[in-house]
C-alpha cells in the first residue's frame, strides 16, 4: 500500500513539475540530488565539477520531464540522464582513449573488501584508474549496463569494453589487496 | 562470467553513499530554469508577433489586390444605360463601337455638345455657391442640393435660396439669365438633334422600301421572260405588226 501511495505521490509531483511548478521541482531535486551527486562523483573526481554536471543533468530532467513515460523507474530515468551528462562532460574535457588490446578473460577475482575500508577510500582507488577503465568499470559493475550498451554509449566495440573491464578489475584487485593489508595491519 | 566479490562490495558501499550538494546549488538551478522560462516566453511572443505581422501583410496584399479586380465592374457600370437622359447623352467613347450607324455617331457628337452646355450649368451652380456668403449658404444640405441636382432644379433652388436668404438681387438675376439661356440653348440643340435623327430615319425607310419594290418588279419580269418562250400568238402578232407597218408605208408613199 505504501509503495502504491508513494508512486501516486511521485506521479502527482511529476505532473506538477511538468507544469513548471517550482515547488514540485524543488521537491524532486531534494529527493534525488544527493544520490545523483554521488553518481556523478563516480565519474568525475572534482566534486564542484560533479555538482555542476549534476545541475546540468537536473536542468535537462526538468526540461524533458514531459517525455518521461510513467511506467518505469523515475530514479532510473534521472540516473541515466546523469550518466550521459557525465560522459559528455568527460568527452568535452579531453578525448577518451581506450586500449585496443584484446585480452582473453579467464581469470577469476576472489578478493573481497574488508568491511572497515571506507567509501572514500574505494572512491579514491576508482579515481586512480585510467579514464577508459574507470568508465567501463563504473558503468558495468556499479550501474549495471551490459557490454553492448556500454559499447553503444561510449562508441567502442564490445570487445574493447570487455578488455577495459578486465584491466580495470586487475588494477583494482591489486589496490584492494594493498588496502586490505593496510587495514589488517592497522587493526 | 563468474561473480567478482570485491565488485559487489564496491557496489554496495557506493550505493549507500549520498553526497549533499551545496546550498546554492538549488538557487543556481532555479535561476537557470527561470531564465529558460522567460526565454521561452520571449520566443513565444516573438513568434506570435511575427505571425501577426505576416497576417497583417497578407490582409494588406488582399485589400490592395481587390480594387484592381473591381475596376472593370465599375467601368461596366458606367457603360450601362441609366434612367437619366443626360447620362445617356454622356455615354463614354467605349460605347461608340457598338453603334454602326454613322448618323447615330453624329448624334452622339451633338450629345457631347449638349453635355458641354450641361457642365456650363453645373459651373453656374458652383459659381453661385462661391459667390454666396458663407454664413448664408452655411447649411451643408443646401450645398449638397446644389451639387446633386445642378441641371434640373437650379432655378427652384435659387428661388428657394432667395426666399430663405437675403442675397444680392443683381447676382441672382445674372445667374437666372445664365441658366435660362443655357437651358434654352440646350433644349434647342436637343430638339434639333432629335428632328435630324427622325428625318434621317424616315429617309432611310423610304429608300429601303423603294429599293425593295423595284428589285421585286425587275426580278419578276426577268423570271417571266426566262420562263415564257416566244409563242405562236407572239409570232402572229409580230407578223401582223410588220404587215401593218408595210401597209402604212405603202399608203403614205401613194399619197405622196
Amino acid at each position: 500500500m505504501k509503495v502504491i501511495q508513494l508512486h501516486k505521490n511521485e506521479a502527482k509531483l511529476i505532473e506538477k513539475a511538468v507544469r513548471n511548478n517550482r515547488k514540485a521541482q524543488h521537491t524532486i531535486y531534494e529527493l534525488h540530488a544527493s544520490k545523483m551527486l554521488s553518481v556523478c562523483r563516480y565519474y568525475i573526481k572534482d566534486i564542484e565539477l560533479a555538482e555542476e554536471v549534476m545541475l546540468n543533468g537536473f536542468f535537462k530532467v526538468f526540461k524533458h520531464l514531459s517525455s518521461f513515460i510513467n511506467n518505469g523507474s523515475f530514479e532510473g530515468w534521472i540516473r541515466r540522464i546523469m550518466v550521459r551528462e557525465c560522459i559528455s562532460e568527460l568527452r568535452k574535457r579531453r578525448p577518451l582513449i581506450y586500449s585496443s588490446e584484446q585480452i582473453e578473460v579467464h581469470e577469476h577475482f576472489h578478493e573481497s573488501i574488508h568491511s572497515d575500508i571506507a567509501v572514500a577510500e574505494i572512491q579514491q582507488i576508482i579515481d586512480q584508474l585510467p579514464e577508459g577503465y574507470k568508465l567501463v568499470f563504473v558503468m558495468y559493475a556499479i550501474e549495471g549496463y551490459k557490454h553492448h550498451e556500454i559499447a553503444e554509449i561510449l562508441g567502442i566495440s564490445e570487445g574493447t569494453s570487455k578488455s577495459q573491464l578486465f584491466k580495470a578489475r586487475k588494477l583494482l584487485q591489486e589496490q584492494i589487496k594493498k588496502l586490505n593489508q593496510n587495514s589488517y595491519g592497522s587493526s | 562470467m563468474a561473480p567478482v566479490k570485491f565488485e559487489e562490495d564496491i557496489k554496495r558501499k557506493l550505493e549507500e553513499r549520498q553526497i549533499e550538494p551545496s546550498q546554492e546549488a538549488w538557487t543556481r538551478l532555479s535561476d537557470r530554469l527561470d531564465k529558460d522560462k522567460h526565454s521561452g516566453r520571449n520566443r513565444f511572443w516573438l513568434l506570435s508577433i511575427a505571425a501577426g505581422f505576416l497576417l497583417i501583410l497578407f490582409t494588406v496584399i488582399q485589400v490592395v489586390r481587390s480594387p484592381e479586380e473591381t475596376i472593370p465592374e465599375d467601368n461596366y457600370a458606367v457603360e450601362s444605360p441609366a434612367d437619366n437622359k443626360v447620362q445617356d447623352d454622356t455615354v463614354t467613347d467605349a460605347t461608340i463601337p457598338f453603334e454602326t450607324n454613322t448618323d447615330l455617331v453624329q448624334g452622339t457628337v451633338e450629345a457631347e455638345e449638349v453635355q458641354k452646355s450641361d457642365s456650363k450649368s453645373t459651373t453656374v451652380s458652383e459659381k453661385l455657391a462661391t459667390h454666396l456668403p458663407e454664413s448664408d449658404v452655411a447649411s451643408s444640405d443646401q450645398k449638397d442640393m446644389l451639387n446633386e441636382h445642378p441641371k434640373d432644379s437650379d432655378k427652384m433652388e435659387i428661388t428657394k435660396l432667395y426666399a430663405t436668404n437675403e442675397l444680392d438681387e443683381s447676382l441672382i438675376q445674372e445667374v437666372l439669365q445664365d441658366t435660362q439661356t443655357t437651358s434654352e440653348n440646350q433644349l434647342d440643340r436637343e430638339t434639333d438633334s432629335l428632328l435630324k435623327a427622325a428625318q434621317k430615319e424616315l429617309l432611310m425607310d423610304k429608300t429601303m422600301v423603294e429599293r425593295t419594290t423595284l428589285a421585286q418588279a425587275n426580278e419578276l419580269l426577268m423570271e417571266v421572260e426566262e420562263e415564257v418562250e416566244p409563242s405562236l400568238k407572239s409570232r402572229v402578232y409580230e407578223v401582223f405588226k410588220d404587215g401593218y407597218k408595210k401597209v402604212k408605208t405603202v399608203v403614205a408613199q401613194r399619197n405622196n
